[in-house]
Formats: structure tokens, C-alpha cells, sequence
């Protein structure tokens, strides 16, 4: 689909990126010392940092990612939400409190807070290097995605600017600005979301027979089978021939008339030897990466086609065409006893190498759409079959120990002055990000029918429902999914710098600093890391990269949250035990990840089946395995570490 | 148990305060360390139960969450709201009952740093 621009958008983004930057040299003033680029002095109000948490964790996965993954199937997208936001317990009850009071810059100081040992510095130092990079990627992926509908500029132009604002941002006034930006874009996030969910509610919900250009889908039958065996046409319209991948069982297709290459698709469907055609869409992709829809090029010129705008109602309970404002819990009630058409695809491959993925209308209840296993993901739940539920509950347990072991969010503890400003800070968090969760599941079935839906691209699900509700707050929406980015690159880029300065140079190579030094160190290792962060988010444009989120997940819950954890609660934790238990966890689930059919499929192309590791969510044998680890290896080691024992 | 982890990181953050050439932290802070810690795990045991049940039900029987107790609503919106619900509740009580032990400006700022 390709998207007009709004010049309100690029104002509105623009000037949200010269508040931030401006604020930050504004701030850079008081930030020189290395406890001000840390740990902004750990003078935040704990009210700021709460949000700020909101901010820095709602990424652009949370926001685009899960309301787009509701618009397309369902209930699924929320599994995330409640997964997400229970990471969130682990961070209050377990580590907010001790993580404030065992470590001053870094994710590392913490774990080495008793030992003071340069392995455990390296360790969690490159710990936190792979998790922020893996989380970096898709973040700076998602920019150069975002801006092309958004902004009109291509692919490298809103990486390049995510970067560069990012680096600023950081190298001005690290971790002040950086925590300033996020409570700006962690408020704008909730209070604009709130917006867009009374707005839903309040619109109701109708029923269409198309998408909002108001084009009407076409469905003939059910008609016997044999007769359908034997049509050659339709509506006065010639059936195009099978052959060149294309089957009748799945796909007919009715020429638009004999002076143009274009027809229209129908999926069929059948039932009880009676078949029923619903009008699809297609796209034809060929190797030169040239494009057609439905037989006709691609484009908004005359003789071109673009694919149409999807997402509607096609049943309302009782046979209403139409429900008028409804209660936050009467839409679902009402969504229940609908039917919603989804959409599914299916590729068509031809003789000369080129693709056509044919999109079809599936028409759904509301009783299946708001329960989970509708996703691919989530299917399994209903195979019965072992291996796929382990699948489920091993991702529902890397993200609820993922969380509370992100370096990023970690690092937001040192901002605050005490345990007490810690706990509460975590509690304003869980507050505000548990309140835009719940209001993913009414922006994700808001644009399900918004019949503005992009077909191709579920991530375009919510800014694209704010346009069917209107122009200024899908300007806004725009604005404030691409400032999404800007807030969590940022957190990532300085974890990542504290990482490097103060855990690698001066923690594990012992080069003496003192805190100017550190802080220019750190500034430039921000520079080299967003330089980095820029090229890869150029080099996979074409990939794609969202699955990246859930490696960084699994890693941080692997690595990290064992020995953090052991560290608090078993006396005999030792040294050793740490070193290996975080490189345990990290090896593992990264060789894994790297190993399953998931990846397979998506990054190398390769059948699931000959995936080595047995399902593809590590986390819950790999995090098991890290406490193992830990605890074999301190009781092995026990002995050396005595003297210091207390 | 809990009274126990609760003595370990006692200990834990006893020798990490000395560990940093500060002084030993007051007793009201140690035992305000204590009551919160024990405290944050009975509540973390709670959400632990209530998520993990919500999670093994979705694995072992599905079906369970298209039942409507009442109100036309399905267990999986109900359980799923409920777990945010219950993420907040658990929060504000922890927030309302955990103790600070020392006034909000103590020493213990200029400890860490």
C-alpha cells in the first residue's frame, strides 16, 4: 500500500525532535560527570522515572507490533501485552530495590557489586552489548520502515535520522535527556492511545461489505461442485485458465475484460460439495522486484492498481447494520457475537521465478477472535501436541523473565536517589504501561475494523486507525509511533556505552579513568555503537527483523536473570558461579535461537523440520540451565572463595 | 523459606554496604530491607500462581477460555484483564505496605555515591 504524506506528520515530528534535542543541550549543561551521564545524578523524581520506564520499555514492538498482531488475528497480540507487563512483577518485587542499592552506572556493577572480580565485569558487560544490539536492530529497522508512509523519505533517510537524533541526544546530556525524552514520549504514548481507544468506542461499530474506499467484495455460491467443475465464466466474465501455478482448487480468476491484463481473484472455499468464491487480492512480485496487483501494474496512475484498504465487519449480533457508541465492556460483548472478516495469504509461485501472494477474506467469528490461537505463534495450543504447548509456555516464561533483565531498563534504577524513590518509580511504571496494555486490545480491535487496514503490513495497524478517525490524529499518531523509536534507541545506545566504558575499558581492562575521562569515553563508544546501529539497520531493511525483540527477550532472561537472582537470595553464590551461569545463559539460548526451525525459516530459508533444537523458544531450557549452572559451579568452587565469605 | 531468603539478603546487603567503605546501615533500614523483601516475595508468589495458571491453562486446556461465566465476556478477556488488574493491585499494596525505614533524604543517597 503506498501512503499519502502529511505535511502536519513532518511538522508535528520535527518539532517533537527539536524539543528533545534543544532540551538536551539545555541539560547537557549539568551533566559532565560521569554520575550525571550514567545515572543523572540519581536526581529523577521517582514520578519521572516511572514514565520514563514507560518510555523507555514501550518500544516500537509494543506499540505498532501488538496493536498490529490484534488488527490481524485477535486476542494473540494481547498474550504479549500480559506477558510484557508480568515481567514487570519480577522488576518490583525482586530486583527494583536490591538492584538500587548493589550498583551505581551498570547492569554489571550490581552482579559485581560483592565480588569485584574483572570475569563478572566482561561477562555482563558483553551480556548487555549482544541484548541491547539484538534490541537496537529491529528498533532501527522499524524508523526506516515507519518514515517511508509516514514522512515520504526512504528507507536509510528515518535510520539515519533515528540514529543521529539518538546520538545527540545521548552525547549531550546522556542519561538526563535521555530519561526526559522518554517521560515526553512514554506520556504522549498513553495519553494519545487513550484518545485513540474512547474515540473507537465511542465511533461503535458497523457493519461493510469492503474496506473505506468503498469498494464492494464480490462473493458467488455456494454452488454445487460439479457446476463449479464445469463454469468457464462468471458475471459475464471469462474464468482465466489454470496453469502456471495456479490452481482451480484453490484460486479462479475472472479476466476484467479481453483489452486488459487485469482480473479479479476469488478464493474458494468448500464445504459439503458446495462451493462458495469470495473476492481476493493479489500481488505479483517478479524477480526484478517489479510489482503488479491483480494483473496490472502497481501504482495510483491510470491503468494501475494498489491494493485495497481492508478490515471490516460483516455480521453484528441481532442483524444490526450498526451499534452507535458502546462501553468499554459492551464492545467486547458485542465483538463476540459478530463476525469479523480477517485476512489470510497464500503465495502462488510461476514458471519464470516471479510470486503472486493471493490475499483472501476470512470471514471470522468474534467468539474466535477473542480467544488465543488464532496466530501462527499461538496455534499450537489447539494441536494437543506436546511439543507446541512447551513452545507456549516457554515464551510466556522468557517474557516474564526477560524484563526485569534488560540492561536498558535496569540502568533506569541508578536514576533515582533510593530504594524507596526505586520502588515507587517501578510502581508509577507498571501503573502507566499496564494501562496502555489494556488499551492495545481496543486500538488492535478498533483498526480490525477500521477498514483502513493495510493488507501487507499488520505494524501499520494503529496509526493507520487513527487516520480512519482523522487526519490531524494520524499526524499525531505518526509522529508520536516514529518518537516511539527515538525513546527506546536511546536507552539502548547508553546502556550499550556503559557497557563498553565502564564495564569493559575501565572494569575488565583496568585502564584508570577518572569520571571526565569515563564520560568521553562513554560519549564516544555512544557515536561508534549508533554508527553501528545505523549500518545494520540499513543492511536488513529487506529482513524481517521483529523476531529479534523476542531473541533479545530470551537472551536477557538466560544471562542475566539467573544470576541476579541467585545473587540476592543464596549466600553461596559465588565468583565462578556467576561468570559461567551468565555465559551458560547466554551461549546457550543465543546457539538456540540460531538453531531453531523459526530461524531456519526466517533468516536462512531453510524447512523447520531440519531445525536441530526441538521448538524454538529457549527460555524455558536455557533459563533453568543457567541456575543449574550457577549453582554447580559455586558449590564447586566454594572452597577458594571461603576467606571472603562472611 | 521466605523468613530465610529473607536473612541471606539481609546478610547480602549488610556486607555489600561495608563491602563499599560506608557504615553499617541503621537498623531500621536493615529492617525495613527485610520487611519489604519479605513482603515483595509473598506478592511475587501470588502473581506467580495466578500467571502460571493462567499460562498452563491456555496449554493444557484451551477450551476453557472460551467459556462465558458471565456477562457475555470469555475467560481468556476476563483472566487476561484480570492479570494486568491484578499486576496493579499487587503493585499499590506492596507500594502502600513496604517501608522506607529512613526519612526521605538519608544518608543512605550519599552512601552510594
Amino acid at each position: 500500500m503506498i501512503h499519502e504524506i502529511s505535511p502536519l506528520a513532518v511538522t508535528i515530528f520535527f518539532a517533537f525532535v527539536a524539543i528533545t534535542v534543544g532540551l538536551s543541550f539545555y541539560l547537557g549543561r549539568s551533566a559532565k560527570s560521569s554520575e550525571g551521564y550514567f545515572a543523572a545524578h540519581g536526581q529523577i523524581p521517582w514520578a519521572v522515572n516511572g514514565i520514563a520506564f514507560a518510555g523507555d520499555y514501550l518500544s516500537a514492538a509494543s506499540f505498532l507490533g501488538i496493536c498490529g498482531m490484534i488488527a490481524a488475528y485477535g486476542y494473540d497480540g494481547f498474550l504479549y501485552s500480559i506477558g510484557y507487563l508480568a515481567g514487570w512483577i519480577v522488576a518490583l518485587f525482586v530486583i527494583a530495590e536490591p538492584m538500587k542499592r548493589l550498583g551505581k552506572f551498570t547492569f554489571a556493577d550490581a552482579l559485581d557489586s560483592t565480588f569485584d572480580s574483572r570475569g563478572i565485569k566482561l561477562v555482563a558487560g558483553i551480556s548487555t552489548l549482544v541484548v541491547s544490539i539484538f534490541y537496537l536492530i529491529p528498533q532501527m529497522v522499524g524508523a526506516g520502515a515507519l518514515i517511508q508512509p509516514l514522512l515520504g523519505l526512504p528507507h536509510w533517510a528515518g535510520v539515519v535520522i533515528v540514529g543521529a537524533v539518538v546520538m545527540i541526544i545521548v552525547v549531550t546530556a546522556g542519561m538526563v535527556s535521555t530519561t526526559w525524552v522518554q517521560f515526553l514520549k512514554g506520556s504522549m504514548l498513553v495519553i494519545f492511545s487513550l484518545v485513540l481507544a474512547c474515540m473507537v468506542l465511542s465511533r461503535g461499530l458497523e457493519v461493510r461489505s469492503g474496506g473505506v474506499d468503498g469498494h464492494v467484495y464480490k462473493t458467488f455460491g455456494p454452488l454445487p461442485a460439479a457446476e463449479f467443475d464445469a463454469l468457464t465464466g462468471l458475471d459475464g466474465k471469462a474464468l482465466l485458465p489454470d496453469g502456471n501455478g495456479w490452481k482451480r482448487s484453490d484460486f479462479v480468476r475472472l479476466a476484467d475484460g479481453a483489452d486488459s491484463p487485469g482480473y479479479t481473484a476469488f478464493a474458494v472455499s468448500k464445504e459439503n460439495e458446495q462451493v462458495t468464491l469470495r473476492e481476493a487480492q493479489s500481488l505479483t512480485r517478479a524477480v526484478d522486484g517489479r510489482q503488479w496487483v491483480d494483473g496490472v501494474p502497481m501504482g495510483s496512475g491510470e491503468g494501475q492498481r494498489l491494493l485495497r484498504p481492508v478490515g471490516f465487519v460483516s455480521q453484528l449480533p441481532n442483524g444490526e447494520s450498526k451499534t452507535g457508541p458502546l462501553g468499554p465492556i459492551e464492545f467486547f460483548q458485542v465483538v463476540q457475537n459478530s463476525e469479523i472478516v480477517l485476512w489470510g495469504n497464500k503465495p502462488v509461485a510461476h514458471d519464470d521465478g516471479s510470486m503472486t501472494t493471493v490475499y483472501f477474506q476470512k470471514p471470522t467469528a468474534g467468539s474466535r477472535i477473542l480467544r488465543p490461537g488464532e496466530h501462527p505463534i499461538f496455534a499450537g495450543i489447539r494441536s494437543g501436541k506436546t511439543k507446541d504447548r512447551i513452545e507456549f509456555i516457554s515464551l510466556m516464561l522468557a517474557l516474564f523473565c526477560g524484563t526485569a533483565s534488560l540492561p536498558h531498563i535496569l540502568i533506569r534504577y541508578y536514576t533515582v536517589k533510593d530504594e524507596a524513590a526505586a520502588r515507587k518509580s517501578t510502581i508509577v511504571g507498571i501503573a502507566s504501561i499496564g494501562f496502555f496494555y489494556v488499551l492495545t486490545l481496543y486500538l488492535g480491535l478498533g483498526a480490525m475494523t477500521s477498514g483502513t487496514l493495510d493488507i501487507q503490513d499488520t505494524n501499520m495497524a494503529a496509526p493507520l486507525l487513527a487516520r480512519s478517525l482523522s487526519p490531524t490524529l494520524f499526524a499525531i499518531i505518526s509522529a508520536i509511533a516514529f518518537t516511539t523509536v527515538l525513546g527506546t534507541v536511546s536507552g539502548l545506545i547508553l546502556a550499550s556505552s556503559g557497557a563498553v566504558a565502564h564495564d569493559l575499558l575501565v572494569g575488565f581492562l583496568g585502564i584508570k579513568l577518572d569520571g571526565t575521562q569515563q564520560v568521553r569515553i562513554a560519549k564516544f563508544a555512544a557515536l561508534v555503537v549508533g554508527a553501528i546501529a545505523i549500518v545494520l539497520g540499513i543492511v536488513f531493511q529487506k529482513m524481517n527483523v521483529t523476531f529479534l525483540v523476542g531473541w533479545a527477550f530470551s537472551i536477557a532472561a538466560s544471562a542475566n536473570l539467573p544470576s541476579l537472582v541467585m545473587l540476592l537470595f543464596w549466600k553461596r553464590t559465588t565468583r565462578q558461579g556467576i561468570i559461567a551461569s551468565v555465559l551458560v545463559g547466554m551461549t546457550s539460548s543465543l546457539a538456540w535461537v540460531l538453531l531453531s526451525g523459526d530461524t531456519y525459516v526466517k533468516v536462512y530459508g531453510l524447512p523447520a523440520e531440519s531445525a536441530l533444537a526441538p521448538f524454538s523458544q529457549p527460555g524455558i531450557v536455557t533459563i533453568p540451565l543457567a541456575f543449574i549452572t550457577l549453582i554447580v559451579v559455586s558449590l564447586m568452587t566454594r572452597k577458594s572463595n571461603d576467606p571472603q565469605a562472611v | 523459606m521466605s523468613e530465610q531468603l529473607t536473612s541471606h539478603l539481609f546478610h547480602r546487603s549488610r556486607k555489600s554496604k561495608i563491602g563499599m567503605n560506608s557504615p553499617s546501615p541503621s537498623h531500621s533500614i536493615a529492617a525495613a530491607r527485610a520487611h519489604n523483601s519479605r513482603l515483595g516475595l509473598w506478592l511475587f508468589a501470588i502473581y506467580l500462581v495466578v500467571y502460571f495458571g493462567f499460562v498452563l491453562a491456555n496449554a493444557f486446556v484451551p477450551a476453557v477460555m472460551e467459556w462465558q461465566p458471565f456477562g457475555g465476556i470469555n475467560l481468556a478477556l476476563l483472566y487476561g484483564f484480570g492479570l494486568i488488574v491484578a499486576a496493579l493491585l499487587l503493585a499499590f499494596i506492596y507500594g502502600l505496605f513496604a517501608k522506607s525505614g529512613q526519612d526521605s533524604d538519608s544518608d543512605a543517597q550519599q552512601v552510594s555515591r
